[in-house]
């Protein structure tokens, strides 16, 4: 089902296309929602010719489903999505050495976005709590056995902060950089979304809808259009370069850092956009 | 049938063991004496002694582990059972996820707090200090009772239970008794510091991670100490009273509103594990010395000081005479030598006390002459030497196959002195002799001991070798490898001197010994006729019997 207009949609990808600094749709045709490959391609250098008049959608009026039974249902998804994450000053390097966990509001930073935060004082307690379990653990692991967590945030006192995550069963830094200016819940979350060069990611898709976490800030803007990124459900850090365009998405309803977006129209090719595709916002001013 | 069995099996892989995380809140606590790892059971009148002071010492040490009525306001228990084995001897029958077993054993006592779930038990937190056969009878004493009771609960990963009746003030305020001197007018072992700051928190057990799972609220710090006050009573004073306070947020108080907490000191479950352990020595060293002497009464009442108590236990030893012939059939003039040698040992060791292991032996071979038929005619022999050997022992349970490994170093001053055949001829005549005079040689040496032990013997194997390098000019070396079994049966009867109960003891042993003697240079004084020889070897085994003294 596609809901918005002709006009709303060519503003809707200027807009990205100006916010992402890159030459849109490159490379990536658009198709309507739910069309098969190849039928009404677009022309690649010319921004999408949305359909004279509304469309309807393949399988007809499908309601969105309720935001919170969806999120639900996705809570535990895992992969190329960073969830949960563990924020620690040091991580040692020796087995049975205890990570020291950074000190941050756990209810302020969660509610920040779609990200969550392994509480700093609980996480640091069950490492004492496990003491003797945790003997012959090495260190990433026990954080990440410890905390949940699918990410890990090294974030000293001097030196670059880095994104660590599991690769191949290995500790891997996927990111590395000099770290923000403070350690407030605010300024880590746009540290991260920096660092991951992505605003936003999809968590699951229904019908013409899709289920995304971004930042409660991005989301609070009303039916913000956003774009989906081809090839990116299992990148956790976009280039400049991988940042193209799969599909045009629409904001419907927001809660905190979720959102639920309208499918406005698919690249050629493209009839379904894959949990962990990240999604860029447009940069409303 | 099959196929329903199928079924069965299928949804039992499916659903798997009931892996829902457990809500930990105050339960109920079975305390067990463990039947099959403790000593025998005394028999007749002592029997039910035991059975009695087993039952009183449970009580003790189950109400200072219920919530809030622990040391420190520590507790964590709603309700306790004691159990003797499987028998029930106080409380209810009713099932728990936490166990407190209590080992009476042979070479150690033991404390272990177990938690179940659905794999069986896992433990928890365990201590472990030297055996007696009073220590059921040192829960009588209240400081002990919390000591035990302290040291298991600072490992747990919940200390004490808080509840929203335990709050009141603003900012909210708690509090937990002081520890207890029981009968005596002043602490008798080292009392530790109540913790400074406490982690509060609500506790989960995740089976399927096997993992302790928390969330923590808050947090509290102490804010007042008040130690216990002499109170005077008709036969002395005690020390009554006493309490810690901490101050918490009204975080915590906000979260009671929902349900218990638990705190913990905030360096964590078994943080203080070491310096716990050593007060619990440290209580065990100073009831088993006053036990032994027959002056417990006293001591729970501060009527024995520590000093005393601790001379006393510096004095408990044990001492062993033993008395061995040669057994190994001796062949040719050397064997002949050798059949004609005994040996006289003596061993005392300190078993209590900071000089507890120390060891001193006196091994004696008295000269044995024998007149050996020669080439030339007969031919004199002779052999003895002495042995003066300090030893210290180490020991540990290594719980398999043996209840007690011990390893002791040893250095000494050996003498030895001797004048062998050292070659025969073809008719088996003594053709040549030589004299080992060693003098007076350093003497290095280890010994390895396995023991198996009952309340009424021991039986030990070992392994021993000694080497003496001689400080005469020619040098020389003697070297001795010897292994043996000894069987020590405590069936003597117990005979009081001075106050101190002697018990007696009868041994058997045996052992088989290898002597090497060697030197870089001829081996001393050669007489008309010796052989300037540098090396000679013999073997012995010398079976006998022995008397044991243990105060």
């Amino acid at each position: 089902m596609v809901k918005t207009g002709f006009m709303q949609i060519l503003l809707g990808i200027l807009v990205c296309c100006a916010a992402a600094g890159l030459p849109l749709f490159v490379g990536g045709d658009l198709a309507r929602a739910g069309e098969a490959p190849g039928k009404a391609p677009v022309a690649a250098s010319t921004p999408v010719a949305a359909p004279a008049g509304p469309v309807a959608a393949p399988a007809g009026p499908v309601a969105a489903p309720a935001l919170a039974s969806w999120l639900e249902s996705v809570k535990d998804a895992t992969g190329g999505i960073p969830r949960q994450l563990a924020i620690l000053r040091t991580l040692p390097k020796l087995a049975g050495k205890f990570p020291e966990f950074l000190p941050i509001d756990k209810a302020k930073f969660d509610s920040l976005s779609y990200l969550r935060v392994a509480d700093f004082a609980s996480s640091d307690w069950d490492f004492k709590l496990n003491v003797s379990k945790l003997k012959k653990v090495d260190p990433f692991d026990a954080v990440i056995q410890i905390t949940g967590a699918d990410t890990v945030i090294l974030a000293p006192e001097q030196g670059d902060w880095k994104i660590l995550r599991k690769v191949d069963d290995e500790a891997t830094v996927v990111h590395s950089g000099k770290g923000p200016a403070s350690v407030t819940p605010d300024a880590i979350i746009s540290w991260l979304f920096s660092s991951f060069n992505w605003d936003g990611v999809v968590l699951a898709q229904t019908s013409d809808y899709l289920l995304v976490g971004s930042s409660t800030a991005a989301l609070a803007q009303p039916q913000i259009q956003a774009l989906a990124v081809s090839n990116s459900e299992d990148k956790l850090r976009l280039s400049a370069a991988e940042r193209k365009g799969s599909g045009l998405l629409s904001l419907s309803e927001n809660s905190g850092g979720f959102g639920v977006f309208d499918i406005v129209v698919l690249g050629q090719g493209v009839t379904k956009i894959m949990p962990g595709t990240k999604v860029i916002l447009e940069k409303k001013k | 049938m099959r196929f329903l069995k199928s079924i069965v099996l299928l949804l039992g892989f499916c659903l798997g063991p009931t892996a829902v995380a457990e809500v930990i809140d105050a339960g109920h606590l079975r305390i067990e004496l463990d039947a099959k790892a403790g000593r025998a059971l005394p028999k007749g009148k002592k029997k039910d002694k035991y059975r009695k002071q087993w039952k009183a010492g449970c009580q003790r040490l189950g109400a200072a582990l219920s919530a809030g009525k622990g040391p420190f306001g520590f507790g964590a228990f709603a309700s306790f059972s004691c159990f003797r084995g499987a028998d029930l001897v106080s409380g209810s029958k009713k099932d728990s996820a936490w166990l407190v077993t209590v080992v009476d054993g042979k070479t150690e006592a033991k404390f272990v707090l177990k938690h179940k779930d659905h794999r069986g038990y896992s433990v928890v937190a365990e201590y472990s200090m030297p055996s007696s056969e009073f220590t059921l009878e040192f829960f009588a004493d209240d400081e002990f009772a919390d000591s035990v009771a302290y040291a298991l609960l600072e490992s747990a990963p919940m200390g004490r239970l808080l509840t929203k009746s335990d709050l009141s003030g603003s900012p909210p305020q708690f509090k937990g008794r002081y520890w207890r001197a029981g009968k005596a007018k002043d602490f008798k072992f080292t009392v530790p510091k109540s913790p400074g700051y406490l982690v509060i928190y609500r506790l989960q057990w995740s089976e399927a991670e096997q993992r302790w799972r928390s969330d923590v609220v808050g947090s509290a710090k102490r804010v007042s100490v008040r130690p216990p006050k002499k109170e005077k009573k008709k036969r002395g004073s005690i020390l009554v009273g006493g309490e810690v306070v901490y101050e918490t947020t009204p975080a915590v108080a906000a979260a009671l509103e929902t349900g218990n907490l638990w705190a913990q000191s905030s360096a964590g479950p078994g943080a203080q594990h070491k310096a716990t352990a050593e007060q619990l020595k440290e209580a065990q060293i100073a009831l088993a010395a006053a036990a032994q002497s027959g002056k417990l009464g006293d001591f729970l009442l501060g009527k024995f000081d520590l000093l005393s108590s601790l001379l006393s236990s510096t004095a408990s030893g044990y001492v062993g005479l033993r008395y061995g012939r040669q057994v190994l059939p001796g062949v040719g003039g050397l064997g002949t030598l050798l059949n004609k040698t005994s040996i006289f040992g003596l061993l005392v060791e300190i078993r209590g006390g900071p000089a507890k292991g120390l060891r001193y032996y006196y091994d004696l071979l008295p000269k044995a002459k024998a007149t050996v038929p020669g080439s030339g005619g007969p031919v004199d022999t002779s052999i003895q030497f002495s042995r003066h050997t300090l030893g210290y022992s180490f020991d540990f349970d290594p719980h398999l196959l043996v209840d007690r490994v011990t390893i002791d170093p040893k250095v000494g001053v050996w003498t030895f002195n001797a004048r062998l055949p050292t070659e025969i001829d073809g008719d088996g005549l003594v053709s040549n002799t030589a004299n080992f005079r060693l003098g007076t040689t350093v003497s290095l040496g280890l010994e390895v001991g396995l023991e198996e032990l009952s309340d009424w013997y021991t039986i030990r194997g070992w392994y021993g070798i000694n080497s003496g390098f001689s400080l005469l000019k020619t040098g020389g070396k003697v070297t001795s490898n010897q292994f043996g079994i000894d069987a020590y049966f405590t069936a003597g009867p117990t005979i009081p001197l001075f106050g101190v109960p002697l018990k007696t003891a009868l041994m058997a042993f045996y052992f088989f010994e290898s002597v090497n003697l060697s030197a870089n240079k001829p081996i001393g004084e050669l007489a008309p006729g010796d052989s300037n020889i540098s090396g000679v070897s013999y073997t012995v085994g010398y079976a006998g019997i022995g008397a044991v003294l243990s105060w």
